[in-house]
């Protein structure tokens, strides 16, 4: 059973929009948008939260197991192809910025192929534990949040330039949605959920969660600019960045290390979750986990023989692709509700009891 | 079944192999025949001569030989029994007499009770709080817990276990409290077993874990009678076995040995003080080896300049790898601390003396080992005994995590830690997630953990597994 709580709910709704938007993507838009970046990218996660609404009313009337059920599973799985392109898409940039993110703060002169091989295994087997596991793994991983806190109130040097966020919205429109649309890859990312029986009765912890994902994402990135300036453009891996704020404190060596745990942690997580997904497509049978093996080999296989720098994967993301990965995220949940209320027909008023 | 008293007695010693320590007591008066039988060494001969032999040989009027005839005669305060031929054995086995008269086959519960006085364990001692311990005898430790918990709602259910050992199995817990499923549970778990023998509670432990082969034991235990009562109170079963002085108790979470018995017994700032120290000693055991090798290997970054020049001064002429001399410092370490507790102590004292000081310097000064390598091992060996239920566990995972940093650094700390905990959090014990209550996050019981709260605002019993009863505290109107 793939069942999540509600709280893992939440802290997954917390996590999942504002991970992989914390690592390239700021300097990514700063440079197609500069200052206006941070108020652009509240209103790319609040309307990514329209999504994880869609998810949340299919996973009320029983997720993709409840397609499986009504329809049988031809109809899951013709369903669920469109959701295994758009995960491997999507794997391709995010497992390549996990190991460009490790390769840059873990280690000098390595071997990238050998990291990648090793994440996408931790990323396989992570995946292949259940939803349980992810789900308390993403539990476990908020303790590192006052641990961040902790560390910045008492180390943190912060220098900011409110100047630096100014000004805003001088450009044209076109400039705005064509930057929202370039990146559109980094963003829809709940369609996993999908394939997870959740429990989450009330609206407003969903809604507390959603806004507060907004909240820290828009502030992150304002704190980011207002230190770094024009040199936004080069700050890539934000959160890292935003995390030492440049300072290096000579007694206990660098701080950054809580948010680069952090973010890796998630980071993998989200992924996992993915992969997640994509093992339960793949069914019950003995040969699933077989199944993601085989996924798993391809992507690790086209990011060694083909897209081998986040460089090469972020220009193959943003080429047009990104549109039909984005349309298949707002399509496929749009299309099983409606599978879900055709079935239900039309229904009868009960007596009343 | 032989129609007399004779053949019964001589069909009982053949079934036995006519052992030495058979014995056969004969009881013949004017008014009475009968034999009683038992192991010599095993039952209370005096007590079976004052109570049941000498008021039927002094009586001198007639009555019957059943139970009831005799009852008003024999001075016991026992439990007397009727049993059948075929009980005979069993019972005799298990230390009582069997009074072999006309009409009646008779047991008499008479066991010698020889084994240690009531001590502090040395596992677990205190400096504020109650000092008994269990013993190995499975009725002395059930009346330390009875003297606790005074309710006519603690169980004690006896079961028997082992083909040959007859072994006393006793689950205790609070009828109004427990879920019956958990009690059921327990039983069905160890009766699907058809073991030869259990002579401690880690065999019976082995028997109820979820996964037995996992690293991580599944099954809470404890040789102090106050920490037993205290988990039956928040509505655990526990478990005795005759013979162990270990009481076990499901359901069980990883958290539970962060806390101490003292923990209660001491005022609640205190308490949280030194569970946070205990868990920071858990992972600096865990992780400063692996963090250690991590830095000279790989991440050499993370140290400020002096630091880090005070490591390459230290390490620079060892001719190890840093991870190979780590895994040698760690596994010398494992050895003294197997040879020491094996050795008799006196020999055992200078070892651990000889180890640490003499063995440690000349490694250091032969240029073997670093001076820092010696010192990150000695503070994972002080940091490991903080939590001294997981010694074992946290031995391995150092090892492991030192191995993971020797190949991949914090990356391999990181990913490591990330798969362990992942299969932490498909364990669970009696259905209990292991790591319970930080995830799945279980508010109520973080505040008993986060910070040790005062008894005071503990109103509930632990969350985390179903009860009947969960009103811990009410306040009186």
């Amino acid at each position: 059973m793939n069942e999540i709580s509600s709280k893992q709910l939440y802290i997954m709704i917390f996590f999942i929009p504002l991970v992989f938007k914390m690592s390239s993507l700021p300097a990514l838009f700063y440079g197609e948008t500069a200052s206006t970046a941070f108020i652009l990218i509240g209103i790319v996660v609040f309307v990514e939260f329209l999504q994880l609404a869609l998810v949340l009313f299919v996973s009320r009337e029983g997720g993709m197991d409840g397609i499986a059920e009504k329809y049988g599973k031809k109809v899951y799985f013709l369903i669920s192809v469109p959701i295994m392109f758009v995960i491997f898409i999507k794997m391709l940039v995010l497992t390549q910025e996990i190991v460009h993110y490790l390769c840059s703060f873990f280690f000098y002169n390595i071997s990238e192929s050998a990291i990648m091989i090793i994440v996408i295994l931790v990323i396989f087997y992570l995946g292949t534990r259940g939803a349980k596991a992810i789900g308390r793994l993403f539990e476990l991983s908020i303790w590192f949040i006052p641990l961040i806190i902790i560390f910045g109130a008492f180390f943190g040097e912060i220098e900011l330039e409110s100047m630096y966020l100014t000004p805003v919205f001088d450009k044209s429109a076109s400039t705005y949605l064509s930057a929202i649309g370039k990146y559109l890859i980094f963003t829809f990312d709940f369609s996993p959920l999908l394939y997870f029986k959740v429990k989450a009765k009330k609206v407003t912890p969903v809604a507390v969660c959603a806004l507060l994902s907004t909240f820290v994402v828009m502030i992150s990135y304002a704190l980011l600019f207002s230190s770094y300036g024009n040199a936004s453009v080069h700050a890539s891996f934000g959160f890292a960045r935003l995390a030492t704020f440049n300072t290096v404190i000579s007694e206990i060596g660098s701080l950054d290390w809580p948010s680069v745990l952090l973010w890796l942690v998630a980071g993998i997580l989200s992924v996992s979750l993915k992969v997640n997904a994509v093992n339960r497509i793949f069914g019950e049978n003995k040969l699933k986990k077989f199944g993601t093996g085989l996924f798993c080999l391809g992507i690790t296989l086209v990011l060694l023989l083909g897209i081998k720098t986040l460089n090469k994967a972020v220009e193959f993301v943003t080429n047009g692709i990104q549109y039909a990965v984005f349309s298949i995220e707002i399509a496929v949940p749009l299309a099983v509700l409606v599978l879900f209320t055709a079935k239900h027909g039309r229904r009868e008023y009960a007596p009343q009891s | 079944m032989p129609n007399n008293i004779d053949e019964q007695v001589e069909g009982l010693r053949a079934l036995f192999g006519f052992p030495p320590d058979f014995t056969v007591r004969d009881i013949k008066t004017e008014y009475f025949y009968g034999k009683a039988v038992y192991f010599d060494g095993l039952i209370d001969v005096k007590e079976l001569e004052e109570s049941i032999i000498e008021p039927l040989v002094r009586k001198s009027e007639p009555f019957g030989d059943t139970l009831e005839g005799m009852r008003g005669i024999i001075c016991y305060g026992g439990n007397l029994k009727e049993i059948s031929y075929e009980e005979s054995k069993e019972t005799l086995l298990s230390g009582s007499a069997v009074l072999f008269c006309g009409s009646a086959i008779i047991a008499i519960p008479l066991i010698k009770v020889v084994g240690r006085a009531v001590a502090e364990p040395p596992t677990s001692s205190v400096i504020k709080g109650p000092r008994e311990g269990f013993v190995e005898n499975i009725k002395t430790n059930c009346i330390l817990i009875r003297k606790r918990i005074r309710d006519e709602n603690l169980v004690f259910k006896e079961i028997t276990l082992g083909k040959r050992t007859l072994t006393k199995i006793v689950i205790a817990y609070l009828k109004d409290v427990v879920e019956e499923q958990l009690i059921e549970e327990i039983e069905t778990r160890l009766n699907s077993f058809e073991i030869d023998g259990v002579v401690d509670s880690s065999y019976l432990a082995k028997l109820l874990e979820d996964r037995p082969y996992s690293l991580f034991k599944q099954i809470g235990n404890s040789e102090k009678p106050d920490v037993i009562a205290t988990r039956i109170l928040d509505g655990k079963a526990v478990v005795f076995c005759d013979g162990s002085p270990i009481a076990i108790y499901v359901p069980f979470t990883v958290i539970e040995d962060l806390e101490d018995a003292q923990d209660n017994y001491k005022r609640p700032m205190r308490a949280t003080f030194l569970r946070y120290t205990r868990v920071f000693a858990a992972f600096l055991a865990l992780f400063l080896p692996a963090l250690f090798v991590s830095v000279q290997v790989f991440q050499f970054q993370l140290l400020p300049v002096e630091l880090l020049a005070t490591v390459i001064n230290s390490t620079g002429n060892i001719p190890f790898s840093p991870t190979l001399e780590m895994l040698i410092a760690l596994v010398l370490f494992e050895i003294l601390g197997e040879a020491s507790i094996r050795m008799p102590r006196h020999v055992g004292m200078v070892l651990g003396v000889v180890g640490a000081i003499v063995l440690g310097d000349t490694a250091v000064k032969a240029g073997l080992l670093s001076s820092l390598t010696v010192l990150v091992v000695a503070m994972s060996g002080i940091g490991i005994y903080a939590v001294p239920d997981e010694v074992g566990t946290l031995g391995i995972l150092r090892i492991l995590f030192v191995v993971a940093a020797g190949l991949l650094g914090l990356f391999g700390i990181l990913v490591c830690g990330m798969c362990i905990v992942s299969y932490m959090s498909t364990l669970s014990s009696f259905g209990v997630p292991y790591l319970m209550p930080f995830a799945p996050i279980f508010k109520d019981d973080l505040k008993d953990i986060l910070v040790k709260y005062n008894l005071y605002d503990l109103n509930n019993r632990p969350g985390s597994f179903r009860l009947t009863d969960k009103i811990r505290l009410r306040r009186a109107k």
